[in-house]
């Protein structure tokens, strides 16, 4: 099995585009979780898009990764591991089109666990 | 813990050791992707060419001559994520900051101030 | 009962420290070109800061966590790293300000030239630093510090017409030289409104333990505080205006301050003057050279503590060590003091932007400070303290250019 290495922290803000190279947003947060009930090892289950907007290139994507989260995440999109290609990680790409992402989101609500780690 | 969110959670936070003492934040973090698994959370970095590679190219050339000028190696210490034991409001890691790479400058410096006075005395200052 | 000895002290503490070399120079200045017209910028000034220290006061105790802390940890490093360098430089050049201050005071005192004192000022400072105790930097300097409370006594004894002073708390446009009267108005509200003031406030609630019990001593102290402290340079701009106003004395080196209180106190009011001037600025040298190690090792994730032991948080104490000693080297190149100062002031009204519009978004973010985030009375100053820093950074710079004399 290949085993890449890669620096997580630059995937942050780095641009998402479908399989047909459309935009589909900027990476601004990964969630992850232990890889079985249990275990210490943990795995990236999900990726979360922003939006393109100004504010995110006006204050920068970490802060607009702060504002996202307060507000909910206006117009993000969430996307599973399976959905992302990760090869080149300067160019993240989706391994389906923004379409069908959104299709299957439609069926399918979103599982997105926001982190319930104590945070007190 | 279950589900935590990278950013938000981790990334640039401050890291602790067994005995609570601060030992850097979170400047990077490595994945491991691996074919049809979810990618794993494999290290937490910690150094100051880790964070310059996050500001960019500039930022990344201001440190190589930094270290080029003051002779100093940049040290990258590289935690593994089963080291974690906590995660809150800091992470705690199930280790002895001293023995690890990341208070290396600290230590260093720990060796040059000892010889000015006053500076191990208790002299109304708490003990640590 | 214990509270109220809190409360007390945290209230001691804010007066006694309110007043260094900006307000004095800004006050001084405005006083004796415009009266009491300024009066309104001081008590813009206090009133701003009265708010964003209750705030950094109250996310450090709710959190025990510092402002600098927060702003590494929920903006990232490139959300911070601007914060950080506007903080550190323009806190730098304030803190060589302050040096020149003390320096200014001994060379008045003793006759010996000021660069000579420059070293002496930082090795004294780094002294106190190195071997006292949070407390002893907090406490002890700012009780001595309440020694400018000579201001108000000679501001009292030379009888205003204290309805004069009230009109002037009320902005009015200026009869003469516009761009120098908004120049000093500039001045007066960076020289108030200091970022190193409320990093400074944050990492001592931290230093002290502060927890949500401590909340109404941080409202009571950053309100009462303040308050009393924008009075005392108040008093200030109101001395400056009875004393150089009627003779045309524009000040334009700090020597000229000697003569302040003389009219109202005689002899003995050049040497409160003196002990004035040299006492807040070497308590404001020791409090912005702890601001600026705090805020580096903070953001870094340093070991701190003004309570430890120098060799337990070594690269915090190298830090303040390297600053101070670095920060007396204008003042032993001989720089003006004066001007240093007052573009140091304008710099510091131009950085605020950068420290309080994440003040905005912490300050309302529910998973920081949970049941205690702003209300709507904090948010409405809050957003007005922002807009006015963004007019300030706006007009910063054309202001120092048209009206900096």
């Amino acid at each position: 099995m290949r085993v890449v290495r890669l620096r997580g922290d630059l995937l942050v803000g780095r641009m998402v585009r479908d399989a047909d190279g459309r935009k589909a947003g900027r990476i601004h947060e990964m969630t992850i979780e232990p890889a079985a009930p249990g275990s210490t090892e943990y795995v990236v289950r999900e990726f979360r898009l922003s939006g393109d907007g100004w504010l995110e290139a006006l204050a920068g994507r970490e802060l607009a990764s702060a504002l996202a989260r307060r507000s909910g995440r206006p117009n993000g999109r969430t996307v599973s591991w399976e959905d992302l290609d990760l090869s080149d990680p300067v160019r993240p790409k989706l391994r389906r089109t923004i379409a069908e992402l959104d299709a299957a989101r439609a069926v399918s609500p979103a599982r997105s666990p926001r982190g319930d780690a104590a945070r007190s | 813990m279950s589900s935590l969110d990278l950013v938000h959670d981790v990334l640039d936070m401050q890291l602790v050791d067994r005995a609570g003492e601060k030992m850097g934040r979170v400047d990077g973090i490595t994945l491991e992707l691996r074919d049809g698994e979810p990618p794993r959370v494999a290290e937490l970095l910690v150094g100051g060419t880790v964070l310059a590679d996050r500001l960019g190219g500039w930022m990344v050339a201001l440190a190589q001559l930094f270290a080029h000028v003051t002779g100093a190696k940049p040290v990258v210490t590289r935690v593994p994520f089963a080291v974690v034991q906590e995660i809150s409001s800091t992470i705690t890691l199930d280790a002895q900051g001293g023995a690890t790479s990341a208070l290396r400058t600290e230590r260093w410096l720990d060796r040059i101030i000892c010889r000015i006075p006053g500076s191990s005395d208790k002299s109304g200052k708490e003990q640590k | 009962m214990k509270k109220f000895g809190e409360i007390a002290l945290g209230v001691v503490t804010s007066i006694g420290g309110f007043l260094e070399v900006g307000s004095i120079a800004t006050s001084a200045q405005a006083g004796s070109e415009f009266g009491f017209q300024l009066g309104w910028a001081v008590l813009v000034g206090s009133v701003a800061l009265m708010f964003l220290m209750e705030m950094s006061g109250r996310l450090s105790a709710v959190t025990t966590r510092t402002f600098a802390d927060q702003l590494r940890e929920r903006f990232g490093i490139r959300g911070f790293l601007l914060p950080l360098v506007a903080v550190l430089a323009v806190s730098f050049l304030v803190l060589s300000s302050e040096i020149g201050g003390v320096a200014i005071a001994l060379q008045m005192a003793t006759g010996v030239g000021f660069r000579v004192w420059a070293l002496p000022i930082a090795f004294l400072g780094w002294l106190v630093l190195w071997r006292g105790t949070f407390g002893t930097v907090e406490k002890g300097a700012a009780m001595l510090g309440l020694v400018s409370i000579v201001f108000a006594i000679a501001a009292a004894a030379l009888h205003p017409r204290w309805s004069s002073i009230a009109a002037g708390l009320v902005p009015s446009a200026p009869a003469h030289d516009r761009a120098r009267y908004w120049y000093l108005a500039l001045s007066i509200l960076g020289a108030s409104i200091s970022p190193y003031l409320y990093f400074f406030y944050s990492s001592g609630a931290v230093e002290d333990k502060w927890t949500t019990e401590h909340l109404s001593v941080n409202r009571v102290t950053a309100s009462l505080g303040n308050i009393f402290g924008g009075g005392l340079a108040l008093m200030g701009v109101v001395v400056a205006a009875l004393v150089f106003l009627p003779r045309g004395i524009r000040v334009e080196r700090y020597e000229q301050l000697g003569m302040l209180l003389t009219p109202a106190l005689h002899h003995p009011g050049f040497v409160f003057f003196l002990a004035t001037l040299g006492i807040t600025c070497f308590g404001t040298t020791l409090e912005i050279t702890l601001s600026l190690a705090y805020v580096l090792a903070q953001g870094l994730g340093w070991t701190w503590s003004e309570n430890l032991r120098p060799s337990r948080d070594s690269r915090f104490s190298t830090t303040y060590t390297i600053t101070i000693f670095l920060a007396a080297i204008p003042i032993l190149l001989g720089a003006d003091v004066l001007k240093l100062t007052n573009v140091s002031m304008v710099l510091t009204a131009a950085s605020l932007p950068l420290s309080v519009l994440p003040l905005i978004v912490l300050m309302n973010d529910r998973e920081v400070m949970e049941r205690h985030v702003n209300g709507i009375a904090g948010n409405v100053a809050l957003v007005a303290i922002a807009i006015m820093s963004v007019v300030l950074f706006v007009v910063a710079v054309p202001l120092q250019i048209m009206g900096g004399g």
